[in-house]
């Protein structure tokens, strides 16, 4: 297993992989630009379901260039408006048309490992292979929503369209 | 209605997930992991976390994909049978009797199932003919275990129970599948499904199945000497052999809109005994008969978002279903439409609401056991309204629901079934339900306008004195009327924060013009061949049940699981009984799951069922079946990433033992320890 810079050293708490989705989208936070973004005092990160609370948990006063992240849960879709990415797990594929709908026109990274996601109207769909976790990436709904991915993200995509 | 299952959605087991060995320099969280290192971090054994705990004010209980996949359920009661609350028996090769809080049968009229929205619930005879539904099994999603009343959602008939089969969204299962199977009962199957991306936003899969199944044995001792030697002459076999392919497409319509297209069609070829009454000695034989059934359906549900607090929802679908049989043939075509809109108004009001109607047009084959007054074509239109608002009392901890469902249905005009649920979480890891619901079983056709000749008493008995045979006949009534439930019921959910879990419902039924016969007349015009002594349908019972029943899950390990399933059910039924009120009084089910590397995974489960009695409507005393016991085995080995070979055993360590006599026309058969060996390709 090549990871770069670090030897094979198991963590002696280990997280489960709900932890390693919200660090993704932690990632995908880190390299994405929202219009405006030098006038935001914080980056919000959302979710919608109890299961990811844990995890998101984590995140809270994390930094990313200065800001700090503020994680939230949702409970009704029209409270993703301030959000910069929404995570949706795949528990609540029923929501997506609603959520769809309500952030045509708005600045939101949609994250979901929902299979389809990106082929659904989503911008980076998360799952896993043999294991290990990879992403799509719906270039032109990241686009058309005002937003800019980082060429570090990507590069490391599957597929990107 | 989306918003009535998601509001149902259990989650109560401890999370299959995996959880993953990270890897790096220093003790670390996976924030600390760049995107490239988050990609190389393997997934290799189950998680710890726990599944929050259901919100749901109702009993409720999942089976997930993975529990079918692990256990290797070859058929949907099969997936129903460690349920807590739910009684499963197999009454022979082909036919089960499922039910929830007493009154199973092999005409079980107190439980609507559904599969996708589409109802499986035959009104000819008021049951679900288990042996007719079926999918692929690899390509369910979840089924959803309601217990108790959900008339007020999902209609007449969910009197104690609603089984909801969901199969998964064609993106999920993209690529090939096949399975090859072979056993001593599960002679040979095998299955195949191939789905794939059609177009951007459409995605689609097709399957094909067969199966053939060995018969049960029967065994002369389980009936008197008189009728085995009859149905040695005649034979006993009961096996039989079905096939099955359907497929499903899913389509994204801009942004906003969805739409799904399903259909299947099936065909079964069975062999089974049925004992019917003769007007010669000696008065009852027992012919081996063939039996075929057909089917087929086609589906289309439409969603369209409003806003984004609003959603409609449009499914309509066509069912035909034919069974010829020399008793209990019919042919039916069903059509369905229903409208439901989902509104959450302010952040106080969740709203449902919506009607439907279907329309049914059956015909019943007469013959001279079963026969209608008029030959014709029956049908049948039935119009519905529901109505949920769930209010948020406190925000996060205290949930009132009201729903009520009004139908109107030919036979009994209309019916009213409401419901009041309330929902509490006191703390992050206990919540606390209560429910207070009324629902009805409308009559079956045959209930409302058919004769049934149920035996014939010999001349010269104890119960017919005279010189001639007296044949006994159950008649239709167009005046019996609905049968009603007043169901009081609680329930207490806790989770520990990774290892323990516990779902706990207790209920009290009342139930009342629960079905009776009333003797309306002896027919002597047919002397000095017979008399017929007839008895209407009534609706003069009553009674009442209540129990217990939880569901435990231990995490004893990260690849260890245990989980125990219990139920007790005490019954009080007054009048004649013409329906197996009656529970068993205790189920138990204890399964321990164990994945010994990535690869192997192991499973065992331990069932007991307490003895249950079903009624006979010639004989005065009810038929019983003694207690059981029963362990199942199963292996999976995932030899390589396409390939998984798994092993499973049935009811073993218990010897041969009957599940249930059937209440009609059935002789009764031995369920025996059994065996298969399945080869699954994923490519």
């Amino acid at each position: 297993m090549g990871v770069s810079g670090g030897s094979v050293v198991a963590v002696a708490e280990a997280p489960d992989s709900r932890s390693l989705i919200a660090a993704l989208n932690y990632n995908f936070a880190k390299y994405a630009h929202w219009p405006r973004d030098e006038e935001q005092q914080s980056i919000h990160l959302c979710f919608f379901t109890e299961r990811f609370k844990q995890s998101f948990a984590g995140l809270q006063d994390k930094a990313i260039f200065n800001k700090p992240v503020k994680v939230r849960q949702l409970s009704q879709i029209e409270q993703s408006r301030d959000c910069h990415l929404v995570y949706i797990d795949r528990s609540e594929r029923s929501l997506l048309r609603r959520l769809f709908l309500f952030l045509q026109d708005k600045p939101v990274l949609t994250v979901s490992d929902i299979t389809g996601f990106s082929d659904e109207g989503g911008m980076i769909e998360i799952f896993r292979v043999n294991n290990k976790f990879r992403f799509k990436v719906n270039q032109s709904r990241i686009e058309s929503a005002r937003l800019k991915m980082s060429s570090q993200v990507l590069k490391l995509a599957v597929e990107v369209k | 209605m989306r918003l009535a299952s998601r509001l149902l959605t259990a989650g109560f087991i401890l999370s299959s997930s995996a959880l993953p060995s990270v890897v790096s320099a220093d003790e670390t969280t996976p924030f600390d992991l760049s995107l490239q290192q988050l990609l190389e971090t393997e997934v290799t054994s189950v998680s710890k976390q726990a599944e929050p705990l259901s919100n749901a004010a109702a009993a409720v209980y999942v089976i997930t994909a993975e529990e079918i996949r692990q256990r290797g359920f070859r058929s949907i009661p099969q997936a129903l049978r460690d349920v807590p609350g739910l009684h499963v028996a197999q009454i022979d090769s082909q036919k089960w009797a499922v039910s929830s809080r007493g009154f199973n049968g092999r005409y079980n009229n107190k439980m609507l199932v559904l599969m996708d929205g589409r109802s499986l619930y035959s009104p000819e005879f008021s049951g679900v003919y288990w042996e007719m539904q079926d999918t692929l099994m690899a390509d369910i999603e979840r089924i959803e275990v309601i217990r108790g009343p959900g008339a007020a959602i999902w209609g007449a008939n969910a009197v104690n129970g609603v089984i909801n089969i969901m199969t998964k969204h064609s993106a999920e299962t993209l690529g090939g599948y096949a399975e090859l199977g072979t056993g001593d009962y599960q002679q040979g199957f095998a299955g195949f499904r191939y789905g794939g991306r059609l177009a951007d936003g459409v995605s689609g899969r097709a399957f094909i199945k067969a199966f053939k199944r060995d018969e049960l044995t029967f065994d002369s001792q389980d009936v008197d000497a008189a009728a085995a030697t009859q149905i040695r002459d005649a034979g006993s076999d009961n096996d039989w052999w079905s096939q099955h392919a359907g497929g499903r497409l899913d389509i994204n319509l801009g942004a906003s809109a969805s739409l799904m297209l399903s259909g299947a069609a099936y065909e079964s070829q069975m062999t089974q005994s049925v004992a019917i009454p003769t007007l010669d000695a000696p008065f009852q034989a027992y012919p081996n008969i063939d039996s075929d059934s057909r089917g087929w359906h086609l589906l289309a549900d439409y969603s369209k978002a409003l806003s984004a607090s609003s959603q409609f929802n449009l499914k309509t679908y066509i069912d035909h279903a034919k069974r010829d049989e020399r008793l209990f043939g019919f042919s039916r075509d069903s059509f369905e439409i229903e409208f439901s809109h989902e509104w959450e108004a302010g952040k106080r009001h969740d709203l449902l609401w919506g009607m439907s109607y279907r329309h049914i047009n059956n015909s019943l084959t007469t013959n001279p056991i079963v026969f209608g007054t008029d030959s014709s074509n029956e049908a049948t239109n039935l119009w519905s309204l529901f109505v949920q608002d769930q209010i948020t009392l406190q925000p996060d901890a205290l949930w009132l629901t009201l729903a009520a469902r009004f139908e109107h249905h030919p036979y009994v005009d209309f019916e009213w079934q409401p419901t009041l649920r309330l929902s509490w979480q006191p703390h992050q890891q206990h919540r606390l339900w209560t429910a207070v619901s009324r629902a009805v079983r409308t009559p079956s056709l045959v209930e409302n306008d058919y004769q049934i000749n149920v035996g014939n008493l010999a001349p010269m008995s104890t119960f017919n004195p005279g010189p001639v045979v007296n044949r006994l006949n159950l008649l239709g009534n167009s005046a019996y009327d609905s049968e009603e439930i007043k169901s009081f019921e609680a329930g207490y959910r806790y989770s520990s924060e990774d290892q323990f879990s516990l779902d706990t419902a207790v209920f009290y039924n009342d139930y009342d013009h629960l079905r009776s016969f009333h003797m309306a007349e002896v027919d002597t015009s047919n002397l000095p061949a017979f008399i017929s002594t007839r008895s209407a349908f009534a609706n003069q019972a009553e009674g009442y049940n209540y129990g217990l029943e939880l569901s435990a899950n231990w995490l004893i390990a990260d690849n260890f699981k245990l989980r125990l399933n219990y139920a007790l059910t005490r019954s009080h039924f007054k009048g004649g009984q013409t329906q197996n009120t009656d529970a068993p009084e205790q189920i138990a089910a204890l399964t321990a799951n164990w994945q010994l590397n990535p690869e192997l995974d192991f499973n065992a489960t331990w069932r007991y069922v307490d003895s249950s009695d079903s009624i006979d409507p010639v004989q005065v005393s009810n038929q019983s079946v003694a207690a059981y016991h029963g362990v199942d085995l199963g292996i999976n080995w995932q030899i390589s990433k396409q390939v998984i070979l798994s092993a499973h055993g049935r009811n073993l360590f218990y010897g041969s033992h009957i599940e249930y006599k059937s209440e009609l026309f059935s002789i009764p058969y031995r369920v025996e320890p059994s065996f298969f060996a399945k080869l699954t390709v994923a490519f």
